[in-house]
């Protein structure tokens, strides 16, 4: 029971969600204050007063940056892994316990698993946090895509062309989420269509994306709806007027 | 299966840029006019503008364009983003009438020239105006033989290329009525479509009845599937009534449907006044609905219908600013349609069941109806299945010799309305398969294409797709290429892979439409060759399957079994669909009543069915040891496989006359009947002698059996009727003086009480026992009773009733009988469902100076009266059994003060949110909605008195109840008789003592009392009473409607027509029919009730709290309760006058007598609690 065409009429094909691709920090988690209370814990047993500028200086780094930054700040001459591997062992528990998804987003996490959307993580942070939230989320994700897996990091569309890939489908059935202005254009970069979540930066232009302020009280059928009047309203382009 | 799935607007046609209409649309909801017709009536046009056509406004278009221009504008003048054409009309049936249906194209063409141009003028780019060409149904209906679908297509053609050269953005094929009407328009559209290159939008706008159904019975869903698959970019309702009737359908279809929804109502119902019809909806109001269901079913089309005005319009686009776009999801599932009902091809729990029967070459019975051209046999056959269990009827009639064209035409053109499955046409010929579709509204199932002769341009396939796509059929493809018949697993996979791609690539359909047959062949053919085949076929069906989730499978299931005997044929059958089914299959064509259910297969004939399926035959040195083959054969060597009635037929046969006609009446046999009764007569019998010592010899044996529990009461039935038959063709031939009657019986429902089956059974019995009755009807009053007892001289009085009121009654009747002088005139005979034995015959014979029995049923009631004429006739050996009284003494309870001190019941609830107050009306209630919540004991053991005990109930369901019910469901939708209607409602309140409070939500007086309803309390236990299940004033605190507690209430019914048709029955002697009816009518109103307090759960948001099958929900396992007035928690029948008050059932037709009895008979009223505690409990 579908639109159907007549013999000799065929109809122009568009495409429908498959997959999503979710960026992580900022757009899945936000997983700062986490990170920040696991430090911490971590450094009161060596009696340090772990510090918002800590934090700071630690926000983002490759794993062995943080680690050597709190083996130095404990005064302990426990080697820098040591520090590292305690750091993660303590985010698994404390994510376990409570993955800090941003808003809206378990619930689309949800609507997508039960309609049989496939979803994955394209992060350009290091593999180990990537897996790390990842495992924290069971059940959700086919695989995650880290900084470790593609040659060159967004703003390239590398990332999320491996995952198109990866899911064997056309870049057109994958709706990319996103937040920072890299990622974004990384996304956009595709081709294929993004959801631009605009709480802090400001956007690059373009007609293959659709802005929205946060995730809170989104549904997934919205966001399938922005997709189809996207495709919909391009068609003209291919075909001429 | 379904799957959660995007509602989108289709892309335009390969190759053409998407129109602005359906760019905005993909964004936004548009907003289009409102009524044409009276807009033109309004402006007085000349006579001699209708060219001596009066009434056709359409010829408007050619002589005042002014006029139709200046309506037009005075809609875009408010803001509307669409206008329709004038072209209502300018279609075959209606201009014909004026005798210019050659002008169809140029009426359409200048309609939408002048539509265009005033568009033209109020579009900006920013604010683009669009036209949509108007389409309208005529008055001709395909489906009822009034016209063909191919003089309709080309006729719409016709109007739609006028429209498109005129400039319209989009055809709006409206107010359709029939399924097959609208699938000619659409096509006609399509056809014009093609020679454009603009991209223009196809929309279909059904009318639903106030019936809740389309002009011939089509449920909101079976259109949904007809049309859906015909290239409609929308689909949409308008017409026939307002808003409120049409909440219901809109649910519905934005539940299924995968592309976007449109509506354009009514002004409300309209009020027939001197001056014609008025329509009294409000701007406001029709804006608020509009706004309601585009929040909920995601509209992108609202507009209006008859009685709506640009002032409505105006409040309309005012509203729609600001509007977004909502995005909804469908469940959808494929499925395929009959004129009436939708039917999905995956069935929940089972496999979708395609009835074998009715095909020329597979059934004799059907072969030599087709060949005696006995149509109605041909019906009959197909109905026999639906009582068998299948889903949809598989039709072939190609016969060598015969003309299949016209055959299949005769066939399916009556099975259009007489059956109510959808028909997968079965045919080698594209122009059988052509003749078919072209008269079934509904989606059919093609079966089938293949590769046989390749695919290509004169092949069969590319013959029979273009059939497929032009009429959106699902198609059967069979696993055969140019090599032949795909033999071993591989081949089948590669023709399906094939199949699959090409049907999708080059033909547009989706998985779920294509439906794949892996081919049965025979495997107990014995040669080495066919032993694989069955392990072949599965493992394909498995691989595929698993390939293609959502492609369907089917199978020709009897084929494996060829060439064995029947029982074993039964056996291997059963036993391979069994293991089809756990590979993947998802639907087979079968002979449903030759399935036996796996546990009833013996287990030993199961192995060696396993056996021989998957060839596990056992060798020593290349010598055969064990070979299933032989063993099944050796099993059922000799074993016949004889249908009972067969059987029974045979020995009936072979008894002597007399005996026979005995066994006649209590076997209910009435095939035959005419004969032996000549013959009896032409031996010299007196008919009299006949009656007396055969018939009703028979009849006696019938009420023993039945005493004894051994004969169920539809049976009984059926000999009465056979008895009536033979008393009536006996008649004639009898002396006018002899009389056959053994004395007079009068027969009534008393006062107050509209309960008349059992009063009914009571006459039937009688008459057919000898005896003549006076059955005055119901609601009688004594003074009618005393009347008609006198004038008509009877022996007896017979009075019935189920109420407990009537008790009551019957006892005020016994006492105006003694006051008048009466009580020993005639002896009386009292029966119904609350009265007891004690009752009757302790506390009122007591009290009754005359003679009054209790009867039990029927057959008790004829002994009492036979007892009663004998001692009346002055046979002394005759007397009454002995008044039954109580063995202990009823005691007295004491009368106390009423308490209203409240229980202990927990307060503090959290208040559920519910979707509006107020009251709602909805109709069209799908069967297969609330079917699910009938409650089969009720209705095969209670209403039909079945035999269902020691454990006999699932046989008894399977083999008497549901092939019943099933036909009796068929017959039901094809007449119309069914027509579910719905009020119900969520009102603000609180409770005072005793008391459940309501207050008005809006007005003047929100806040202020509106309805005041009062309950008993229990005097002990936990001292319940209703009222405790509401928050106190005290509880709501502040004067805020949303602070008060809810209260939901609903009135449901099965419409007036169920009652007709069941008084017609009677009245036709088919007893038998009458019961069944009656009885699955009131148990359908439970079922809907029980349905629709599901849908105030859901509604309340706490219907995921409910328990998990029917058994528990039938034992309340929900939260809340409802109660229904009658009832112990809530006794008092007339409060009921209030829920009539508060929710308005003029709507569906229902009302309440002075004896506070809903009218119909099949309806019912609650009130419904959402209190975690609130449960059935007896205020005594």
């Amino acid at each position: 029971m579908r639109n159907r065409d007549l013999p000799d009429q065929g109809s122009n094909k568009l495409f429908q969600i498959k997959a999503i691709a979710w960026d992580m920090d900022g757009t899945l988690v936000d997983t700062e204050p986490t990170w920040k209370s696991a430090e911490q814990e971590l450094m009161a047993e060596f009696g340090y007063r772990w510090l918002d500028e800590d934090s700071a200086h630690c926000i983002g780094g490759p794993m062995e940056r943080v680690a050597k930054y709190l083996q130095e700040k404990s005064g302990s001459d426990l080697p820098f892994q040591w520090f590292g591997d305690q750091l993660i062992s303590r985010m698994k528990d404390k994510l376990a316990k409570q993955p800090s998804l941003l808003p809206g987003v378990k619930s689309i996490l949800d609507e997508a698993r039960s309609a049989g959307i496939k979803q994955a993580i394209v992060s350009a942070s290091d593999r180990g946090i990537v897996e790390l939230i990842q495992a924290s989320l069971p059940g959700y994700f086919d695989f995650a895509i880290s900084a470790n897996d593609v040659i060159t990091s967004k703003p390239s569309p590398d990332c999320y062309l491996l995952a198109a890939e990866k899911f064997r489908i056309h870049i057109n059935e994958m709706l990319i989420i996103e937040d920072s202005f890299v990622g974004i254009s990384a996304g956009m970069a595709t081709g294929g269509f993004v959801i631009a979540l605009a709480h802090s930066s400001e956007v690059p232009s373009g007609d293959n994306l659709f802005i929205l302020p946060t995730l809170k009280e989104v549904k997934l059928i919205d966001l399938m709806g922005y997709h189809h009047s996207w495709q919909l309203n391009k068609l003209g382009e291919f075909n001429g007027k | 299966m379904s799957a959660f799935k995007l509602s989108t607007l289709p892309p335009p046609r390969s190759g053409l840029a998407p129109s602005s209409l359906r760019k905005a649309l993909s964004l936004r909801p548009i907003v289009a006019d409102g009524a044409m017709g009276t807009m033109i009536q309004d402006r007085n046009p000349a006579l001699d503008d209708f060219l001596g056509h009066e009434g056709c406004n359409e010829v408007l278009n050619k002589t005042r364009p002014d006029l139709i221009a200046d309506i037009h504008r005075a809609y875009f003048e408010v803001g509307v983003d669409a206008i329709e054409t004038n072209t209502f009309g300018a279609n075959l049936a209606n201009l014909a009438e004026y005798g210019i249906e050659d002008q169809i194209y140029d009426l359409s063409k200048y309609g939408a020239e002048i539509a265009r141009k005033v568009a033209d003028q109020f579009s900006t780019p920013e604010n683009p105006k669009w036209v949509f060409g108007s389409i309208g149904p005529g008055t001709k209906l395909p489906s009822l033989g009034h016209t063909t679908y191919q003089i309709l297509k080309k006729s719409y053609y016709q109007s739609a290329k006028g429209l498109i050269v005129g400039g319209v953005d989009a055809l709006l094929v409206e107010t359709s009525q029939d399924l097959l009407q609208v699938k000619a328009a659409l096509n006609g559209c399509r056809e014009a479509m093609k020679e454009t290159d603009r991209d223009i939008l196809l929309i279909a706008h059904i009318t639903v009845e106030i019936t809740g159904t389309m002009l011939l019975g089509s449920e909101t869903l079976a259109a949904l599937s007809s049309i859906s698959s015909l290239g409609v970019d929308l689909i949409g309702l308008n017409c026939a009534t307002g808003p409120a009737e049409m909440s219901e359908h809109l649910r519905q279809l934005s539940k299924n449907s995968l592309i976007p929804l449109s509506c354009m109502p009514n002004a409300g119902l309209p009020v027939l006044t001197p001056e014609g019809a008025r329509y009294d909806l409000t701007p406001k109001e029709l804006a608020d609905a509009l706004e309601n269901f585009s929040s909920n079913f995601g509209l992108r089309i609202v507009g209006g219908c008859c009685g709506t005005t640009p002032a409505h319009l105006k409040e309309v686009v005012e509203r729609f600013k600001d509007i977004k776009m909502k995005n909804v999801s469908a469940e959808f599932e494929d499925g395929a349609s009959s004129l009436y009902q939708f039917i999905p091809f995956r069935q929940e729990n089972t496999y979708l069941s395609i009835g074998e029967r009715s095909n020329a070459n597979g059934s004799r019975a059907f072969k030599s109806a087709l060949l005696e051209e006995n149509w109605q046999g041909c019906i009959d056959i197909a109905k026999e299945q639906i009582g068998e269990g299948a889903h949809m009827i598989d039709l072939s009639v190609d016969y060598v010799g015969r003309d299949g064209v016209s055959d299949m035409r005769e066939i399916a053109s009556r099975y259009a309305t007489s059956i109510t499955l959808p028909i997968v046409l079965d045919s080698t010929e594209p122009a059988v398969l052509k003749a078919g579709l072209e008269v079934l509204g509904g989606r059919c199932v093609i079966n089938s294409v293949n590769y046989e002769d390749g695919d290509g341009p004169n092949s069969r396939f590319a013959q029979i797709m273009p059939l497929v796509q032009e009429h959106g059929a699902a198609v059967i493809a069979l696993t055969i290429d140019e090599d032949g018949q795909a033999r071993d697993k591989d081949w089948k996979v590669r023709v399906a892979r094939r199949l699959v791609d090409q049907l999708s690539r080059d033909y547009g359909l989706t998985q779920s439409e294509i439906i794949i047959d892996c081919l049965t062949f025979p495997i107990a053919t014995g040669q080495e060759e066919t032993r694989k085949d069955a392990i072949a076929t599965l493992e394909a069906i498995k691989e595929l399957s698993q390939e293609f989730p959502e492609l369907q499978f089917v199978l020709g299931i009897s084929n494996v079994s060829f060439g064995l005997n029947p029982a074993a044929r039964v056996i291997l059958n059963s036993v391979f669909l069994h293991e089809a089914v756990a590979s993947g299959l998802t639907s087979a064509i079968v002979h449903p009543s030759k399935i036996a259910p796996l546990n009833k297969i013996k287990e030993e004939e199961r192995k060696i069915a396993l056996d021989l399926i998957y060839d596990r035959r056992e060798f020593v040195d290349g010598e055969c040891t064990y070979d299933p083959l032989t063993a099944l054969l050796e099993m059922f060597d000799g074993v016949e496989l004889k249908s009972a009635k067969a059987g029974k037929l045979e020995e009936l046969l072979s008894k002597p006359l007399r005996e026979r006609l005995r066994l006649r009446i209590i076997d209910g046999e009435r095939n035959g009947l005419d004969n032996d009764l000549n013959q009896a007569l032409d031996s010299g019998l007196k008919p009299l002698d006949i009656i007396n010592e055969d018939l009703l010899e028979g009849m006696k044996v019938v009420g023993e059996l039945f005493g004894k529990g051994q004969m169920q009461l539809p049976f009984v039935l059926q000999s009465a009727e056979v008895m009536k038959s033979a008393v009536a063709l006996l008649e004639p031939f009898m002396e006018k003086s002899s009389s056959s009657e053994r004395g007079k019986v009068l027969l009534a429902t008393v006062k107050g009480d509209v309960h008349d089956i059992g009063k009914n059974l009571v006459d039937i019995i009688l008459t057919n026992n000898g005896y003549k009755t006076f059955n005055i009807g119901i609601k009688q009053t004594i003074n009618q009773i005393i009347d008609a007892a006198q004038s008509n001289e009877v022996d007896v009085i017979g009075l019935s009733g189920l109420l407990v009121k009537s008790t009551v009654i019957m006892r005020e009747n016994l006492f105006e009988l003694t006051e008048r002088g009466l009580a020993d005139k005639w002896p009386v005979i009292l029966g119904g469902a609350a009265l007891t034995r004690a009752f009757v015959e302790q506390d009122l014979a007591d009290e009754f100076p005359g003679t009054v029995r209790y009867a039990k049923d029927a057959f008790e009631g004829l002994d009492l009266v036979a007892t009663l004429m004998g001692i009346k006739q002055g046979d002394t050996s005759l007397s009454l059994p002995p008044l039954k009284r109580r063995l202990t003494q009823l005691k007295r309870l004491e009368s106390e003060e009423v308490s209203t001190l409240r229980s202990e019941v927990a307060r503090g609830v959290k208040l559920p949110t519910v979707p509006f107050l107020g009251s709602k009306v909805v109709k069209g209630i799908p069967t297969a909605d609330y079917l699910s919540y009938l409650d089969e004991r009720a209705l095969f053991l209670g209403q039909w008195g079945l035999d269902g005990s020691s454990g006999r109930f699932n046989e008894m369901a399977e083999l008497e109840g549901r092939p019943a019910l099933r036909r009796l469901l068929n017959e039901s939708s094809a007449q119309g008789w069914i027509e579910a209607g719905v009020v119900y409602g969520y009102f603000p309140c609180y409770s005072e003592g005793n008391d459940l409070v309501l207050v008005h939500h809006e007005g003047e007086k929100k806040g202020i009392e509106r309805a005041r309803f009062s309950f008993p309390r229990q005097s002990r236990d936990r001292r319940l009473c209703l009222s405790d299940f509401f928050k106190d004033r005290e509880e709501v605190g502040s004067d805020e409607v949303s602070d008060f507690d809810v209260v939901a209430f609903h009135i449901v019914t099965m419409g007036d027509s169920v009652s007709k048709a069941t008084d017609r029955l009677f009245k036709a002697d088919k007893y038998r029919e009458y019961l069944e009816l009656h009885g699955l009518s009131v148990q359908l109103t439970e079922a809907l009730a029980e349905y629709w307090h599901f849908r105030i759960r859901e509604e309340m948001g706490f219907a995921s709290e409910d328990g998990e099958d029917l058994s528990e929900i039938l034992d309340q396992g929900y939260r809340g309760s409802r109660y229904s007035f009658g009832y112990p928690a809530c006794p008092d029948l007339s409060q009921q006058k209030m829920i009539m008050d508060l929710l308005d059932p003029s709507r569906i037709n229902v009302e309440l007598s002075e004896e506070f009895q809903l009218h119909p008979e099949q309806s019912t009223s609650a009130i419904i609690v959402h209190h975690p505690e609130a449960k059935y409990f007896n205020a005594k």
